[in-house]
């Protein structure tokens, strides 16, 4: 049954010289494409915001931001899951303290950028004259939310920068730990963004403050549901790490290959590629 | 390459290292030898060239359904937002080009990803359900293998090519 379902998912690939030709122009042509896909995707959700004409949405910062505040907590929620998964499947040689270390800078980075955005927004809507921006985030910071203003700023901001140090960026606890704080502060920027201006609009007689109904609240933890149901069945059954490509670069021999039994190796007299003080 | 015909004979030489496997199909292009195909675990760096193998031409493809997509919605909105249901947006232009731009690009992504992977299984011979013979299972783990067909290069020839060349185990199948 399990040879069947993998035999059907394999589609008939033979490791043909061709394909893998093919598969490398793909591969490549796809990654092409979707990273300015990242960029036109969050650009365009904030211009749901940026488009309408509620003060503390309608700002042309938008777009940058929330393509920062994206690689930010997609990169902190690739850490917390990866790093429950590679401990429980044992990936430690494959996803090693140096990938989580680079991952930290982009988490730096991408926090910084957004902490920049916070600043500017704030200098904008004093800046611009503009009353209703001006109450608009002076309600966001000391309203009746700004528990949630300060949480975003100290989880989004405050947060990454411990990984200016580099053994707290190699630190697999506090990583963890860091990646799920920034978790909760990209929770608590929507928010911000969405509930304490909706709750404080242009007609006083309409402020209210927020309180999920049971649907929202079932629909959060659906999602939660939904994912998990699909990344454990995904880590369950399917490679986690994609084999043909771990392979390509673990040298087993060969020029660039560089561990114990590299010399041993060597008795070939091949003639491409070599660096002349290779042959002993 | 990808050959059809059901029923070639070859005679296949499995390699256990993929620089093993290079100069094999150097030493094969040096002697004539005509080679039926390679197969591999993984995509060998520099195999190509000294295979011959042209560039693909995947990527034209790709470009050629990217610009497909980028008139689709661009010529596609132009027709709807002058032609078809013109609809005053902010009291801008009828044909608002900025506004088209977002999906403009999506739609150039959506037809160049999808019809390159269409089209990658489809000149791939490839696809749900499809049963290929292969020489070897051990050609998706770790081998990396040279056919013959056996109509164009003899057994005695080849098996010679795998013994000089230090292939580590010699086969023949029909596929």
């Amino acid at each position: 049954m399990r040879r069947k379902i993998y035999n059907t998912l394999s589609f008939g690939w033979t490791g043909s010289a061709k394909h893998w030709q093919r598969w490398e122009s793909l591969s490549l042509v796809l990654a092409g494409l979707s990273t300015p896909l990242v960029l036109s995707v969050h650009t365009i959700v904030s211009f749901d915001f940026a488009t309408s004409v509620i003060p503390g949405w309608h700002t042309t910062i938008f777009p940058p931001y929330f393509v920062a505040g994206a690689i930010f907590s997609g990169f902190a929620m690739v850490l917390t899951l990866m790093i429950i998964t590679r401990k429980l499947l044992h990936l430690e040689d494959y996803i090693t303290v140096e990938h989580i270390e680079s991952m930290n800078k982009v988490i730096l980075l991408t926090g910084t950028i957004v902490g920049v955005a916070y600043l500017t927004e704030l200098f904008i809507a004093w800046y611009s004259g503009y009353v209703y921006e001006q109450f608009a985030f002076f309600n966001r910071a000391l309203g009746p939310y700004w528990w949630s203003y300060f949480g975003m700023m100290f989880c989004n901001v405050v947060s990454p920068q411990f990984f200016w140090k580099k053994s707290w960026r190699r630190n697999i606890t506090l990583t963890f730990f860091l990646s799920i704080v920034v978790n909760i502060g990209m929770w608590f920027e929507r928010f911000v963004i969405i509930a304490t201006t909706l709750a404080r609009d242009y007609l006083p007689s309409s402020w209210s403050l927020y309180s999920p109904s049971w649907v929202e609240i079932g629909i959060y933890v659906g999602t939660f549901g939904l994912f998990f149901t699909c990344y454990l069945i995904f880590v369950r059954v399917a490679p986690v790490v994609a084999v043909a490509e771990i392979k390509s670069i673990l040298k087993s021999a060969g020029d660039q290959y560089i561990g114990d039994n590299a010399t041993q190796h060597h008795h070939h007299n091949h003639d491409y590629g070599h660096t002349p003080n290779e042959h002993h | 390459m990808e050959n059809k015909v059901n029923h070639t004979e070859v005679i296949y030489g499995l390699y256990n290292d993929e620089e093993d496997l290079l100069r094999a199909v150097k030493s094969a292009k040096q002697d004539h030898l005509e080679i039926y195909d390679v197969y591999s675990p993984f995509p060998v760096h520099g195999l190509d060239p000294i295979l011959g193998l042209e560039e693909s031409r995947l990527h034209q493809a790709g470009f050629i359904y990217g610009a497909l997509g980028t008139l689709t919605a661009f010529l596609g909105m132009t027709w709807i937002f002058t032609k078809d249901w013109p609809i005053i947006f902010g009291g801008k232009p009828y044909w608002s080009v900025p506004a088209f731009i977002p999906i403009t690009f999506e739609l150039t992504v959506l037809f160049a990803a999808i019809g390159m992977t269409v089209t990658f299984y489809i000149v791939n011979g490839l696809g749900p359900g499809v049963v290929n013979n292969h020489l070897d299972d051990r050609i998706t783990d770790d081998k990396f293998c040279i056919a013959f067909d056996k109509s164009q290069v003899s057994s005695e020839k080849a098996q010679s090519f795998f013994k000089s060349t230090g292939a580590s185990e010699v086969n023949s199948k029909t596929i």
